[in-house]
């Protein structure tokens, strides 16, 4: 009897103990290896399109082996929780946390438990999806409920659209093609992409079935027919900038007895790797390059105070050419001196005054008139002033007369010789005869040989011959200087009355040196001036046109250059999108939305023919199906 | 001779116009009807036809009534054998159960047998769908035994009448 007692004691020891130790066990046993997290949210939708009711089965996949409780949550309220697969007993609490209980047997590496978890009505009606769903059926382009469309025959079309709601400005940065640091606000959404999959049309039912696609609207469905069944499907990524955030699939077929399966359309985060060969690279080095040659082209064409560019060197030549029409300016002033110089415009020779200096009008003589002058003045002055001096000594020796002039009467006409010849022969012997001889003669001697030489002897340097030989040279000189100066006037230039100068065009150029300056002027100043200040305007112009191809293409080249940034963000985006009941510390999570659509079916009418079937049967068998009642009666014997 | 040909030709008939119109009155595993115009043999022509429909349709309804309790509370396949194995133990515990009310035992198994026969596929593969299918498949599966009842008792009268 006491060892029993004693047995009992020590067994509810065993107990107690077991009791305060087991959490404490558990409390220390392993710690789970990696755990995986994978929510498939089902949304169903009702026959208005809206979500009725919506369930998120979780598998939870926990690698390691032993016991664990894995502790999830639910941001939602939950109507019900519910362990699929296993026995285990999944717990809830007042703030919807779960507790998952493992028990990874040895030789197993990892664990299961799929749970689905029911999302309470209220929180569902409340419920803000990141991508909307809404699908409209038309029969005969009139709008239907699908619940209508069982049985029905016509035109069926049915669109899906679906829009992804998670843009949100942010701040991407990045640097541009300078290396310089810029920040572009950018609306940023989280990656989605809707794949409506193999959504099935008997070809009893469906006929000439089409999936019509909208550029940068709608994607073209792909459509399979296969052993009497055509499916039909679309993938729809709603990652904007590369696709439209809103979209919508068409579907359309001529159907009768329409019946249509409950379609699936999932939606899950991601960003789609394509397999479609990648052409922007290049694009962006050609761009990289045009921005190069814009920049080169902006460079070249730089600014008037920017050294070493054109529209600097055009500024310059723009005021050298000023300063050569300057230049010209004054080249023709001192030619057009030098040529009114050489030649009075208008000057009268004829009334030409040396006490005044001037002609009638006043008009002081170029050095052309003076030569003209100073020519006739010798021709008609000069030259017969020494004609006359010439005759005038002829007629002195003649009166002088020769030493053998003798014989004759001396009278007016008789030479002196021949008077003293006469004379001395009257006082020959005389001391008159002496005198004569011995003074008279040689002195007369000498004044006839004097008129001589002074008339045009050898020995006389200024003999009038000489004089007048000399006169006729300088006559012709000038003549010849005049005629060098009437080329030298005809080659500055002829000259109107107002004193400029006569436009002559000899082959198409200027005939003359002052008219080919002001030609020349005017040229610069009236077409190269000109010229090169469009030439300056047109540069700066393709300068500011190379400056905004340059900022358009930094822009277009920044989209290129966000890319990468932006696509790091979608990623960041799609991993932060990848829970949507709550996150199990630790775990790798992803997630999936499934919208279920409404079925079309018959089983309604089917129900209710049946129901009557069996009404009918039910009756038939009351009348004809109840064993007859047999008379049991036993026969009284008489 | 002509008489079986003509019962032959006329139950053929009956169960081919049943078979072509069964989804028109929503009709699932008809050829539990087959079984169920088999029941003739043991009814008898003195027998109960419409209690035998009666336990049909009860043994539909425990079939149904497992079925959804495997769906709705217990794991799911392809694990839970046991789960099963407890249900059909309790469906056919209750049935026998039944029976001492008078309701046809072997009537009852068929229903129960005749509803799984019709919804345990689509409850291995889909147990979900169960949720919207698994009344449709009752009522599916009573018009089939119904049908079959009558049909079994046109025959038993015809037999009855042509033999008379």
């Amino acid at each position: 009897m006491l060892k029993k007692s004693r047995v009992k004691s020590y067994l509810v020891l065993l107990v107690v103990l077991m009791l305060v130790f087991a959490p404490l066990a558990t409390a220390q046993g392993p710690a789970p290896g990696k755990i995986f997290d994978n929510e498939l949210v089902v949304a169903q939708l009702d026959d208005n399109g809206q979500i009725s009711s919506m369930q998120v089965l979780n598998h939870v996949r926990v690698f390691g082996e032993g016991q664990f409780s894995i502790q999830d949550s639910s941001r939602f309220k939950l109507a019900s929780v519910r362990n699929l697969y296993g026995s285990e007993k999944i717990t809830t609490d007042e703030n919807n946390n779960l507790t998952l209980p493992f028990n990874i047997k040895s030789g197993n590496t990892f664990g299961d438990i799929y749970y689905l978890a029911a999302i309470a009505d209220d929180e569902v009606a409340n419920m803000e999806l990141p991508v909307s769903i809404s699908l409209e059926y038309y029969l005969d382009d009139q709008k239907v409920l699908p619940s209508e469309l069982a049985g029905k025959s016509g035109h069926l079309k049915i669109v899906t659209t679906m829009e992804n709601l998670t843009g949100k400005p942010t701040a991407l940065q990045f640097k541009d093609i300078n290396g310089e640091e810029v920040s572009k606000e950018s609306t940023v959404y989280t990656p989605y992409a809707v794949a409506l999959k193999d959504w099935a049309f008997n070809n009893d039912k469906f006929a000439n079935i089409s999936a019509p696609g909208v550029a940068e609207e709608s994607p073209e469905g792909t459509i399979a027919n296969i052993q009497g069944v055509t499916t039909v499907s679309w993938t729809v990524p709603l990652i904007p900038p590369s696709y439209p955030a809103k979209q919508y699939a068409t579907f359309e077929a001529d159907a009768v007895d329409i019946e249509l399966p409950s379609f699936n359309i999932a939606v899950m985060s991601v960003v789609p790797v394509q397999s479609a060969i990648d052409n922007l690279g290049t694009v962006q080095n050609s761009l990289e390059q045009l921005y190069g040659g814009f920049d080169q082209i902006q460079g070249g064409v730089g600014a008037p105070n920017q050294d070493a560019t054109l529209l600097y060197g055009l500024n310059a030549v723009n005021g050298g050419l000023g300063q050569i029409s300057g230049g010209l300016g004054s080249l023709y002033e001192n030619l057009m001196k030098i040529r009114v110089g050489m030649s009075t415009p208008g000057f009268d020779a004829a009334s030409y005054e040396s006490a005044r200096g001037a002609d009638a009008a006043g008009k002081t003589p170029g050095v052309q008139d003076a030569i003209k002058i100073m020519k006739k003045t010798i021709d008609s002055q000069l030259i017969p002033g020494l004609m006359i001096q010439k005759a005038t000594l002829t007629s002195m020796e003649n009166s002088v007369g020769k030493p053998a002039d003798s014989g004759q009467e001396p009278s007016s006409s008789t030479s002196i010789y021949n008077d003293i010849n006469q004379l001395k022969a009257a006082t020959a012997g005389t001391p008159a005869q002496k005198i004569i001889t011995d003074s008279i003669e040689p002195k007369l001697k000498t004044l006839g040989n004097s008129i001589a030489d002074f008339r045009e002897g050898s020995n006389y340097p200024a003999s009038v011959a000489k004089v007048e030989a000399g006169s006729k040279q300088l006559s012709e000189a000038l003549g010849k200087a005049d005629q060098g100066l009437a080329m030298m006037v005809f080659g500055l230039g002829t000259l109107e009355a107002d004193g400029k100068p006569m436009p002559i065009m000899l082959n198409g150029k200027p005939g003359s040196v002052l008219y080919a300056l002001i030609y020349l002027q005017n040229a610069i100043n009236g077409q190269l001036k000109p010229g090169v200040v469009q030439l300056s305007d047109g540069a700066g112009k393709i300068g500011t046109g190379a400056g905004t191809a340059k900022e358009g293409i930094a822009e277009g080249l920044q989209t290129f250059q966000s890319i990468p940034v932006l696509t790091s963000t979608l990623k960041d985006n799609a991993s932060q999108a990848s829970n949507f009941l709550g996150k199990i510390e630790g775990a790798e999570t992803t997630l999936t939305y499934v919208f279920q659509t409404q079925p079309v079916t018959q089983d309604g009418k089917a129900m209710k023919y049946g129901l009557g079937a069996i009404g009918i049967s039910l009756i038939a068998l009351i009348a004809a199906g109840r064993p007859p009642k047999l008379d049991v009666s036993t026969p009284v014997d008489a | 001779m002509k008489k079986a040909i003509g019962l032959g030709l006329l139950v053929g008939i009956f169960f081919a116009v049943f078979v072509l119109f069964q989804e028109y009155i929503g009709a699932s595993a008809f050829y539990i009807a087959a079984v169920a115009m088999a029941m003739f043999a043991v009814i008898g022509p003195l027998g109960n036809y419409l209690k035998t429909a009666i336990a049909m349709l009860i043994g539909v309804v425990v079939g149904l009534a497992g079925i959804l309790a495997l769906a709705a509370t217990m794991p799911l396949p392809p694990d839970n054998v046991m789960y099963v194995a407890i249900v059909c133990g309790i469906s056919l515990f209750i049935l026998v159960l039944l029976s001492v009310t008078g309701m046809r035992i072997d009537a009852m198994f068929l229903g129960w047998a005749g509803f799984f026969a019709a919804v345990y596929g689509t409850y291995m593969s889909d147990a979900a769908s169960l949720a919207t299918q698994a009344l449709p498949a009752a009522v599916g599966v009573c018009v089939s035994l119904l049908v079959g009842m009558v049909l079994s008792m046109i025959i038993i009268k015809i037999a009855m009448a042509v033999n008379r």
